[in-house]
């Protein structure tokens, strides 16, 4: 493996079929080098953790998003950053950002919190952002994680409204990751905020399942070695190229590509058609994608450009045919059609036509064709089919399909085969979860 | 450079001991002590220069003055010229005429404004006065919310229209205005192929369909 960020293309197939109009797939890759054995230099973390102390919240879930916190707040070092807000009808900056020099300060804030009122949501937000927003520097990392189990209910409470104010920070240095709780949350609001202030969207079905994705959002952080991922394709002439994945573009045209960890690769499936008059027997199409990634690189705070051109020969039907497909493009090419399928499936049970569900579930199950991480996801999803739990089922399908069209995979040369004991032994960042809203089950032999 | 940035202190509400000693140690952290009259700004040195209106007037709370953010900013800034060489006298005047903001930008470290915590302040202002967003730092973002469940909708409700597997059709077509109100729609890729005979059949075939459409109308408008 590299030691530093590399950028690659592979085709589905190493060549186009000539004479003929050819639709085909591209992956492109972005890859971290492993974690460096001694990390000389990290940024710092300059966080906002603000917790919904709404009523619902009472009992088990606010003792666990408290616990949650203060266990991120015990990995920080006196280099970061960290302030408390909570919110219900009010908002309250428990404690204001500051060096996280004295955990006990903030382990005693903690202690007091206790349930009641309404959903300030959106004010809530704004009290992190603007707590974040005091320790911005080019050193730091600066996020706010929003955790909440209901529906915002005062103030701003729709993606429309909050959408834009949440990707204003963002373009300013302060991103947003979201955690719902439960299935009483609504996570087109809670992840329309992810997206929107590039980070990440993590639910937990149950208060148990809440440290998992709190974790992973800590080691994600940790591990970051680039950011501000930023991709653009160039193509001939009558040559047409498409990013599959759900990432955001830009004004510019670039498409914005989650941030990058150590031992990790970003990725993105383009989909390119090809017109007949280009694939002329024996021809090879000289820079048929040439893809350009811009990024900031955190261990040297540099800005980077990464290039690569694909370029494929043309042949005839029969040698054409009898090359093989790339296996790791197929597998990409099969979770976003999953992706695609479910989120179908989604707007199927939400208007409760649930023998719909059943026929896109069944297609998904045969397109997944020999993809254990799709399959074992979609009989998961079943269950919740078959017993008519709606928000469960829009729930698990939302965040479901956003990590299949946005993880972070492995940087190995071969990416492990899905088991439960491979996904155990990756950092929380790098795992497929069967069930998203679910924490990770232990590996069979530690049981 | 001083971390946390000066903004940090925007609540700051105090007595002139308060004020004195919140000063002093950002003073300290600025190296703005070294070379000056004195390293620890004393509630004197405050009296002194609210008498000189470096400081702006202090709200009072009973016999007691009351220093806020803006006093901080004052105070600073005029501890950052003093260490500049420059008089008193001079200081005073220049604050008179120069707006608070501006005199933040005097304080080493200063100097950029930090956009995180502008767009925060804009954010505060737009939502409380109760107004819609007006972001102007916001990238223009094309496909915030989710398009791809745009697409699962649209897709299904195709699939309810069409049956199932039923595709959504995208055909390129070309108008062409004969007239204000003649126009002729027509597959862009058929028209491409479409040659003089073609063009011919079609003109032909167009008004067959008109004089068809007339007689089964008797002549009459729809």
């Amino acid at each position: 493996m590299s030691d530093t960020i590399s950028l690659d293309v592979t085709p589905l197939r190493d060549a186009l079929l000539e004479g003929h109009n050819n639709a085909c797939l591209a992956l492109v890759r972005v890859k971290a080098p492993a974690a460096p054995a001694l990390q000389t230099r990290r940024k710092a973390l300059n966080l906002a953790l603000v917790i919904d102390r709404s009523g619902s919240m009472s009992g088990r879930p606010l003792e666990e998003a408290k616990r949650c916190v203060g266990m991120i707040i015990d990995r920080l070092g006196p280099q970061d950053r960290a302030a408390v807000v909570t919110y219900d009808s009010e908002v309250e900056t428990i404690v204001p950002a500051q060096r996280v020099t004295d955990p006990a300060v903030f382990h005693r804030a903690l202690a007091q919190v206790q349930s009641r009122g309404m959903t300030a949501l959106f004010g809530g937000w704004l009290a992190g952002a603007e707590q974040a927003a005091l320790g911005v520097n080019e050193d730091a990392i600066s996020r706010v994680m929003l955790l909440s189990d209901g529906c915002a209910n005062e103030g701003p409470d729709a993606i429309e409204d909050i959408g834009p104010h949440v990707a204003t920070m963002a373009a300013s240095g302060v991103s947003t990751s979201t955690c719902g709780l439960g299935n009483g949350f609504n996570e087109d609001l809670m992840m329309g905020m992810a997206k929107a202030g590039q980070g990440q969207g993590y639910y937990g079905d149950t208060a148990e399942d809440l440290l998992d994705p709190f974790t992973t959002e800590f080691e994600l952080m940790r591990a970051l070695c680039a950011r501000k991922l930023r991709l653009s394709l160039q193509t001939p002439a009558g040559v047409k190229a498409k990013v599959l994945n759900e990432y955001t573009q830009e004004g510019d045209g670039r498409w914005a590509m989650p941030d990058l960890a150590f031992g990790a690769e970003g990725w993105a499936l383009v989909s390119l058609t090809v017109p007949a008059r280009l694939c002329t027997p024996g021809a090879t199409i000289d820079q048929l994608l040439r893809v350009t990634v811009s990024l900031d690189d955190c261990q040297t705070d540099r800005v980077r450009v990464l290039d690569h051109t694909l370029s494929l020969p043309t042949l005839p039907a029969g040698a054409f045919s009898a090359l093989a497909e790339d296996a790791r493009v197929k597998a990409r090419a099969q979770e976003l059609r999953a992706a695609e399928l479910q989120l179908e499936a989604r707007t199927a049970a939400r208007r409760g036509r649930w023998d719909q569900v059943d026929q896109i579930l069944r297609k998904a199950e045969q397109e997944a064709g020999e993809n254990p991480w799709v399959a074992e996801g979609l009989k998961a999803l079943r269950v919740h089919a078959e017993a008519r739990r709606t928000e469960e089922f829009a729930k698990e399908t939302v965040y479901k399909s956003r990590a299949m069209s946005s993880r972070l995979t492995s940087s190995a040369d071969v990416e492990p085969r899905f088991s439960l004991k491979n996904e155990a032994e990756m950092p929380s960042y790098l795992r497929r979860k069967v069930e998203q809203g679910k924490r990770m089950p232990p590996a069979p032999d530690q049981r | 450079m001083l971390n946390p940035p000066l903004e940090t202190f925007r609540d700051f509400s105090g007595s002139s001991e308060d004020l004195a000693r919140l000063a002093t140690r950002i003073c300290a952290e600025l190296g703005l002590g070294a070379g000056t009259d004195t390293d620890e700004l004393s509630t004197r040195l405050v009296r002194d220069y609210a008498q000189r209106d470096i400081l702006s007037r202090p709200e009072r709370l009973g016999k007691e003055a009351i220093y806020t953010w803006r006093h901080l900013v004052e105070l600073v800034a005029a501890r950052a010229l003093v260490a500049d060489g420059w008089p008193l006298a001079k200081v005073t005047q220049h604050f008179a005429l120069t707006p608070l903001e501006d005199l933040l930008l005097l304080v080493p470290g200063q100097g950029r404004p930090n956009p995180a915590l502008m767009a925060a302040k804009r954010i505060r202002e737009s939502t409380l006065a109760g107004g819609q967003a007006s972001e102007p730092a916001a990238p223009p973002l094309q496909r915030l919310a989710s398009q791809r469940q745009r697409r699962a909708d649209l897709m299904f409700s195709m699939k309810q229209l069409t049956g199932e597997n039923t595709p959504p059709r995208a055909t390129q077509i070309t108008r062409i205005a004969l007239d204000e109100d003649i126009h002729l729609l027509i597959e862009t890729d058929r028209l491409r192929n479409l040659g003089l005979d073609g063009a011919d059949a079609v003109g032909r075939a167009i008004t067959a369909s008109i004089i068809d459409w007339i007689t089964a109308k008797g002549g009459k408008q729809p």
